[in-house]
């Protein structure tokens, strides 16, 4: 009887004080993106898009809503977490950073270097390792928050989305989370890249936000495309579309690219749709040669000019073609990365440590400058395996007679 | 309840790896042991032999002793009073197991979890049901055992399912070439050190059933706690990267934030909550039951149950001093340079000590073994049936 | 009572019966007719064609009487004879109300408990099958069975149910339940060690496992002791049923009774305390629906809880034929209502809703849900997930330390209990019974492949 006395009463006092943690959802303001930024002035400008629940629940009861989604609110300060505290000056629920989806940067913020917000963000209960990393290319970064952004309702779960549809469709583009950014800066011999947005207008199309009151005047589109290189934390450049799809070929990350080969009169475009990279790392006589073997499978999308793709003899010709022009997208994206960059953002460095530690070890303090002098060599072996439905093309006409 | 409890052997080796399992899913001492890079794995592989070398001397004891408990062995081996101050050791190391794994498992919830929790609060939480737990006795602890530690194992089982698409195994390389001979050696010996779960064995192997064989189900709960170990780390260093894991607090929670199931259900960190905590409560629960049984055979009370609410009390003090609220005191009471050399002279060397006094004087000693091992109740099993 | 004075051709007899529990036509017939009848001699033992006993005592002669039986009485000899030709109105067998299955005898147990025993005579037809009665109750005098097969029975178990027999000097008894609080060692457990059972096949099968059958006259509910928890989640038809769907139902429920018990607990856990933890496209329509109620989540789980039982409980009280109705259309409606009024959000209703149709398919164990609902409700809203592994922990630690009769309740993990338990193995696979339980012959039957 004592004990059950005991017992009660203990849990009584855990009654009472154990509530400090807790959190109503409905007094939360759930970020779903974070735009970092270096103010005008040297500080660091911190941007929440935070969702607006009330705006959800309005378009299940009643028509069309007049309230946005989400709203935007930029905090200052002279450290990343000051400028944090700063949002909730104006912010009267508390700010909720677990659901965070996307994280942006400033070119500025990115040149001046990464790793602070890495450690915050890092030792931050909230914060995860989930969200994407995307740099804005742009003067105005915030007006990501006022661009049109087709058939999501905020930001944040607009860049999710994309990561998870774009790859199977093109791989102009690249999705880096937090840890894979970590990753990176911690490999030996790869350099980290994020993501990388750039704004385009189209002042002639209407809005493509299918909720016809919400900001009708929005004409900017976002454009997900390429991406940004970095030099340890810091920000040393980008690459376009074709580039990055060179790094995706590089790292072995491919889903679907699309390659387009002139020949004869028309194009031929090849859909890769799987392929490897062998990255070796030699030193003949005193100099640096990177190789790389690209082995591709591919798929014929379109056959414009008539090329008859059943005979085996035509199918070699247009390997052949889809080489040479591979190898010499490949060629420039690597010089690029060595005299633009001196980053080895590919990981020729992380290969050389798995096949040859001992050497890695010697060289890996020079690496840098090893890789920017360093000669290239690529070849692409490409292997036409299916034409799709058709096999041969469609203006071709009596076929077999 | 009178008649002193029996443990089946799948009850003891649940306990045994629920216990084991707790520090790796807590803070994964191996991945900063020495050599601290991508082969760990091989670290854990070669701490085994290790472990069995260390842990010879008990099971050797163990085995000779059958019947006898932990008290009567040592006084039967060292004389009276030798071997109440041989128990006194168990007892003091027993409860600073006790109050370290309850610092760093309420640390884990502070800084994960609840950071304006004051740590008074989770303390006070999980010693309630430790307490009464421990109070219970062992056989409530075996059977609760069986209950908690397949949950966790299930949980370990589906995150390295989730987990295959995410895993990059050229994390893993280059093999063997970043450490030297001497560097795994010494971080095999410290993952060695840190297994103390052949106490487990060593206290609870008095209520196990006499057809029960101690060293099958060691062995089964050694290979076990290897599995899972590797089924936590491989995944762990491939998806987060062995240099990022080493900077985390508990990698295989941060892990297990990254995973989710068939592209739909994410964020299932809730699940590694679910599964860890009761396991860890295990864990406090065996070593309070420890220490009190330990130190009633010390001062010659039958039960133990007046002394688990003392213990506990005196742990939850020990862990509101202001020192012990520090994540930096908690990071050097779990660290290399402090937990293994805890260790190692109870697991490794007072037994040593009783092995050579043994033989020493075997012909006394022999003498005051029992004919038949002092288990009472239970009666013949049939035929096919080991001691379930 | 009816006092009966008669002439027989050779004195003076009585009968002394009472009325309404006598069958009037046989004792006319087989005791007033023959003593009556001129062909008479004197000897009554002849005379009487129905058996009879003898009494000379009169505490004992009444207590015949008011059990049922005529007293016939000599010529002023100091010895009564007792016939038997009871017969009273009481409930036919049927259906059982509560342990309803698709497959499987469908009799019940009744009130009489003469009729109890010829149902579990008629299933276990061995001579082994022992039915020992004592009387309980100074006012009641009312008849206690104890039954159970000899050669298997778990005898210290026996031996302890005897003895708190012998204990038990109360008034009145009238049902099983009294019983066993009478005899349960874990008063203030939610899970008490001993079994209810309705139906026959049910108790011959417990039997046959080392189980004590109790029976009581006046109930038809019957207690089966000891009671390991596993067999709370089962029912008769599993075992007639077939390996794979029995064993499907099996999880099935115990995934049941583990929703009904943590869910509350675990979704105020991780709503309040753990929001990172939800998938985010819950959290929105969680945060956007509890924007305008009024109250917490922990207290809007509590209150519809409580509603909920309420209406359960409301709806055993109605009469039958517009009970099922009220109470379907009321929580439809009120349900309903209350999210529109703003007062409770939608997802908390189907979490509460969820609770209570799981509830359901674990009837046994109904005061254990509550209570560990209730508990682990109050360490959720208070701590979170630290709250639910200890509430997990003290919950296991007090079902694992309950103990039935000096058997443990959660012993299922033995190697022939393990054929039974949460799933089933094929019947020519288990062998054995549970060791827990029996400790002598043990082997149920002969392998037949």
């Amino acid at each position: 009887m004592r004990r059950i006395v005991c017992l009660c009463l203990c849990m009584l006092t855990l009654v009472c004080a154990g509530c400090q943690s807790r959190r109503e959802p409905k007094k939360l303001a759930v970020a779903n993106s974070v735009l970092y930024d270096i103010g005008t002035r040297g500080d660091y400008e911190v941007t929440a898009e935070i969702m607006n629940p009330s705006a959800s629940q309005g378009t299940q009861k009643s028509g069309a809503s007049s309230k946005n989604p989400s709203i935007t609110i930029t905090g200052k300060g002279a450290s990343i977490r000051d400028a944090v505290a700063d949002i909730t000056v104006t912010l009267e629920q508390d700010l909720f950073g677990g659901h965070n989806k996307a994280r942006f940067f400033s070119e500025e913020f990115a040149k001046k270097g990464m790793i602070n917000a890495l450690d915050f963000l890092a030792r931050d209960h909230l914060a995860d390792e989930t969200p994407y990393m995307v740099v804005i290319r742009d003067p105005n970064p915030k007006d990501i928050y006022f661009s049109s952004i087709a058939l999501s309702d905020m930001v944040g779960n607009y860049i999710e989305r994309m990561g998870k549809s774009q790859p199977k469709h093109t791989a102009k583009g690249v999705f880096v989370n937090t840890l894979d950014f970590t990753k990176d800066y911690y490999t030996e011999g790869k350099q980290p890249v994020t993501g990388l947005i750039r704004f385009e207008s189209c002042v002639d199309k209407p809005s493509l936000n299918t909720d016809g009151n919400q900001n009708p005047t929005s004409t900017r589109l976002i454009k997900y495309e390429g991406l940004a290189a970095f030099k340890d934390d810091k920000l040393v450049g980008y690459m376009d579309g074709k580039e990055t799809q060179v790094y995706h070929l590089l790292t072995e990350d491919v889903d679907t690219a699309f390659i387009t080969v002139p020949m004869g009169d028309g194009n031929t475009v090849l859909e890769i749709s799987h392929s490897s990279a062998d990255k070796k790392v030699t030193f003949p006589e005193g100099k640096t040669l990177i190789g790389v073997t690209v082995k591709a499978f591919l798929r014929v999308v379109t056959a414009e000019q008539g090329i008859d793709l059943s005979r085996p003899e035509a199918v070699k010709a247009l390997e052949e073609e889809f080489d040479q022009r591979v190898e010499k997208q490949i060629d420039a994206a690597v010089h690029k990365a060595q005299r633009q960059f001196h980053s080895d953002i590919f990981g020729f460095g992380a290969a050389l440590h798995g096949k040859d530690p001992q050497k890695w070890r010697e060289i890996k303090d020079q690496w840098d400058d090893l890789f920017s002098s360093a000669d290239v060599s690529v070849t692409v072996q490409s292997n036409i395996i299916r034409e799709g439905e058709i096999k041969q093309p469609i203006t071709m006409e009596d076929i077999g007679e | 309840m009178r008649s002193k409890p029996v443990i089946s052997s799948v009850q003891l080796f649940m306990m045994a790896l629920g216990s084991a399992l707790v520090f790796p899913y807590t803070f994964m001492p191996i991945l900063v042991t020495p050599p601290a890079n991508q082969d760990v794995w091989i670290v854990l592989l070669s701490s085994f032999a290790f472990i069995l070398v260390i842990n010879a001397p008990l099971l050797i004891l163990m085995n000779k002793f059958r019947g006898m408990d932990i008290n009567r062995i040592q006084e039967t081996i060292l004389g009276k009073l030798l071997g109440k101050v041989a128990s006194l050791f168990f007892v003091l190391f027993f409860l600073y197991c006790f109050t370290a794994c309850m610092l760093i498992s309420a640390m884990f919830i502070n800084i994960y979890i609840f950071p304006e929790t004051p740590i008074w609060t989770l303390v006070a939480y999980m010693i309630v049901p430790v307490a009464y737990a421990a109070y219970k006795g062992a056989g409530p602890v075996g059977r609760i055992a069986v209950f908690i530690v397949p949950t966790a194992i299930l949980m370990v089982i589906i995150f390295l399912l989730a987990g295959i698409g995410t895993m990059d195994i050229s994390e893993l390389k280059p093999v063997l070439s970043d450490s030297t001979l001497g560097e795994i050696t010494q971080g095999a010996f410290f993952t060695a050190a840190r297994y103390s779960e052949i106490l487990i064995f060593f206290v609870f192997s008095f209520f196990l059933h006499r057809r029960a064989s101690i060293n099958k189900t060691y062995a089964s709960a050694l290979l076990a706690f290897g599995l899972t170990y590797m089924a936590m780390l491989i995944p762990t260093m491939t998806v987060l990267g062995h240099e990022f894991a080493k900077h985390t607090w508990n990698p295989f929670f941060v892990f297990t934030r990254q995973v989710d199931l068939l592209q739909a259900i994410e964020r299932m960190q809730a699940l590694t909550m679910l599964a860890w905590f009761p396991m860890a409560l295990l864990k406090l629960i065996m070593y309070c039951y420890m220490a009190s049984y330990t130190f009633s055979g010390v001062v010659g009370v039958r039960s133990h149950k007046p002394f688990v609410f003392p213990f506990a009390a005196v742990a939850y003090a020990l862990c509101l001093l202001p020192i012990m609220n520090k994540s930096s005191t908690v990071e050097l009471l779990r660290s290399d340079r402090i937990f293994p050399w805890v260790i190692l002279p109870v697991i490794f060397a007072i037994p040593l000590l009783l092995c050579v006094v043994y033989l020493l004087r075997r012909k006394k000693v022999d003498l005051l073994i029992p004919r038949k091992p002092e288990i009472p109740g239970q009666n013949e099993a049939p035929p096919g049936n080991n001691g379930a | 009572m009816v006092i009966e004075p008669f002439e027989t051709p050779r004195g003076r007899a009585m009968i002394v019966y009472i009325d309404g529990l006598v069958n009037q036509s046989l004792v006319d017939r087989d005791i007033v007719k023959p003593l009556k009848s001129p062909s008479f001699n004197g000897d009554i033992s002849a005379a009487l064609e129905a058996p009879y006993a003898e009494y000379t005592d009169v505490p004992g002669v009444t207590q015949e009487i008011l059990g049922g039986n005529v007293a016939c009485f000599y010529r002023e000899s100091g010895v009564a004879r007792i016939l038997e030709f009871r017969q009273f109105q009481t409930r036919g067998v049927q259906e059982p109300d509560a342990e309803g299955v698709i497959r499987g005898p469908k009799e019940a147990f009744t009130e009489n408990i003469r009729t109890n025993t010829s149902l579990i005579r008629r299933k276990l037809k061995t001579p082994d099958l022992k039915i020992e009665d004592y009387t309980m109750g100074r006012q009641s005098h009312t008849t206690v069975s104890l039954v159970y097969v000899e050669g298997i029975v778990n005898q210290q178990v026996l031996a302890e149910i005897k003895r708190r027999f012998s204990k038990i000097d109360v008034g009145v008894i009238f049902e099983t339940g009294e019983i066993e609080q009478y005899i349960d060692e874990n008063t203030f457990s939610p899970v008490s060690g001993i079994g209810l059972t309705q139906k026959p096949d049910v108790l011959a099968q417990r039997l046959v496992e080392g189980r004590v059958g109790v029976f009581v006259d006046g109930t038809p509910h019957a207690l089966t002791i000891p009671s390991l928890f596993i067999e709370n989640l089962h029912t008769s038809s599993d075992y007639y049923n077939r390996v794979l769907y029995a064993s499907f139902i099996r999880i099935l429920r115990s995934i049941g009774l583990l929703i009904t018990v943590m869910l509350p607990g675990l979704s105020v856990a991780v709503i309040s305390y753990h929001q990172e933890m939800i998938p985010s496209a819950f959290l929105v329509s969680i945060i956007s629906t509890t924007l305008k109620t009024p109250l917490p989540v922990a207290i809007e789980v509590f209150l519809l809880t409580i509603m909920f039982e309420m209406l359960r409980e409301a709806g055993t009280r109605l009469p039958k034929a517009i009970g099922s109705a009220i109470t379907i259309v009321g929580s439809l409606i009120i349900g309903d209502a209350a999210v529109n009024a703003g007062i409770v959000s939608a997802p908390i209703v189907i979490i509460v809703a969820l609770t209570a149709v799981t509830g359901f398919m674990v009837p046994s164990l109904a005061e254990f849900t509550v209570v560990y609902r209730g508990l682990f409700w109050l360490l959720g809203s208070t701590m979170g997930l630290v709250g639910i592994g200890s509430a997990m922990v003290l919950m296991l630690t007090q079902l694992a330390s309950t103990d039935s009769f000096g058997i443990p309740i959660l012993s299922s993990f033995g190697k022939a209990e393990r054929k039974d338990g949460v799933v089933r193995y094929p019947l020519w696979d288990m062998l054995y019974r549970p060791e827990s339980l029996v400790k002598d012959n043990r082997r149920r039957k002969v392998r037949p492949r």
